[in-house]
């Protein structure tokens, strides 16, 4: 059976600076895993085209959320995809002042970092995940 | 009696497989919390699906205007799918291009010019979309001989019969009552097109002065438009007198 591609799926929330942050991991991650992850805009699975629904299907899906609503995970959830791993930002800069992280436009230094931060722990994650399905 | 909304709506695809939904997010949350702070509002799209009750009625509360990367317009079809229809879409592959928008996102390009130019344009549409909520509001207090008119003439009684909307409207829209002097540019826009507030941001970066006319403020323009011009789309620039583009630079209108 053909091994997929997963698939990376921010919720790019534009309410809050954790939204900003999902949408540069998400870029990130795909930069540094060329052609070994794929990316797809949440609008695209919310309006419920077939095309992006068959695209999460039997396919492991990487979700990043913002905050604790989990849009991401949700639609996911209703477009019958499997989550392989799911991230939420707010819990993992718990204790960073929001502020100092930047705003909903861009982030600031401090949010930088934790961007590159998450980044470098969720290629860790991809790359743990993968050795596992070739075992 | 007919509710006027504080408030206008705008709702971005966000999407970030493509150069488009990255500009479209950038524009939508510059727009929202540094260019018309608390005159736009804003929500994230999958909250119209999951969200609360109050926020699956987005787009009835507030007008809305949907803003997409591509032409798959993935937020335009979600706002009428699950809630109430935008009152103006727009595909960002319009103003920039539909090839340039459908191009991968490069993380280290942060496409600040293009940013730049689509929020001058969708600025331009919020704000002739409200004032075009103002007029009708103006319009619905009109007590002008009475002097508790709303249309920012003062109630005294200045005639203007508060056709011309609120003092926010452009001057031109204030002050033209018929066909514009024929010597010079006239370019006849409506109210909420975005390829309209594209050729006019064109217009004023390369520093050509011109006089707009708006066709949903002026029946008599759209009239024009119409019988000697033979547009029923636009924007119409006319130089002189003589039509010399209808549509934008790509005859879309």
């Amino acid at each position: 059976m053909d091994k997929k591609i997963p698939v990376i799926i921010p919720c790019c929330g534009i309410d809050s600076v954790y939204g900003l942050m999902t949408q540069e991991i998400a870029l990130k991650v795909k930069e540094e895993m060329n052609k070994q992850t794929e990316l797809l805009g949440l609008a695209y699975l919310v309006n419920g085209e077939t095309e992006a629904v068959q695209t999460i299907a039997n396919t492991p899906c990487i979700v990043i959320n913002g905050c604790n609503k989990e849009c991401a995970t949700n639609i996911v959830d209703i477009m019958g995809g499997d989550i392989d791993i799911e991230y939420i930002i707010d819990r993992l800069v718990a204790g960073v002042d929001t502020a100092s992280l930047g705003t909903v436009v861009r982030l600031s230094e401090s949010g930088e970092r934790q961007v590159c931060e998450i980044v470098n722990k969720l290629i860790a994650n991809l790359k743990l995940t993968e050795k596992g399905v070739e075992k | 009696m007919i509710v006027h909304p504080k408030t206008i709506g705008i709702i971005a695809c966000c999407g970030s497989e493509c150069t488009g939904g990255y500009i479209s997010r950038a524009v939508a949350a510059r727009i929202v919390n540094e260019l018309r702070v608390s005159k736009v509002v804003t929500i994230s799209l999958p909250r119209l699906l999951i969200g609360t009750t109050n926020e699956k009625r987005f787009s009835m509360n507030h007008p809305t205007i949907t803003l997409d990367g591509c032409a798959k317009a993935c937020a335009r079809k979600t706002v009428e799918k699950y809630c109430f229809k935008p009152i103006v879409g727009i595909n960002i592959g319009d103003l920039i291009g539909e090839k340039e928008v459908l191009a991968s996102v490069n993380g280290a390009h942060r496409y600040m010019s293009e940013i730049d130019k689509v929020s001058g344009i969708i600025t331009h549409v919020l704000d002739s979309v409200a004032a075009m909520y103002e007029k009708a509001k103006a319009a619905q207090n009109n007590n002008c001989g009475e002097g508790t008119c709303d249309c920012g003439c003062g109630g005294s009684s200045c005639g203007c019969g508060c056709e011309s909307g609120s003092k926010d409207a452009p001057v031109s829209d204030q002050t033209i009552t018929s066909e514009p002097n024929r010597d010079g540019i006239v370019i006849y826009t409506k109210t909420g097109c975005p390829f309209c507030a594209k050729v006019l941001q064109e217009y004023r970066e390369k520093g050509i002065s011109f006089q707009e006319v708006n066709t949903s403020v002026h029946a008599w323009a759209k009239k024009l438009c119409i019988e000697r011009y033979g547009s029923d789309k636009v924007p119409v620039i006319v130089r002189d007198g003589v039509a010399i583009q209808i549509g934008d630079a790509d005859g879309k209108g």
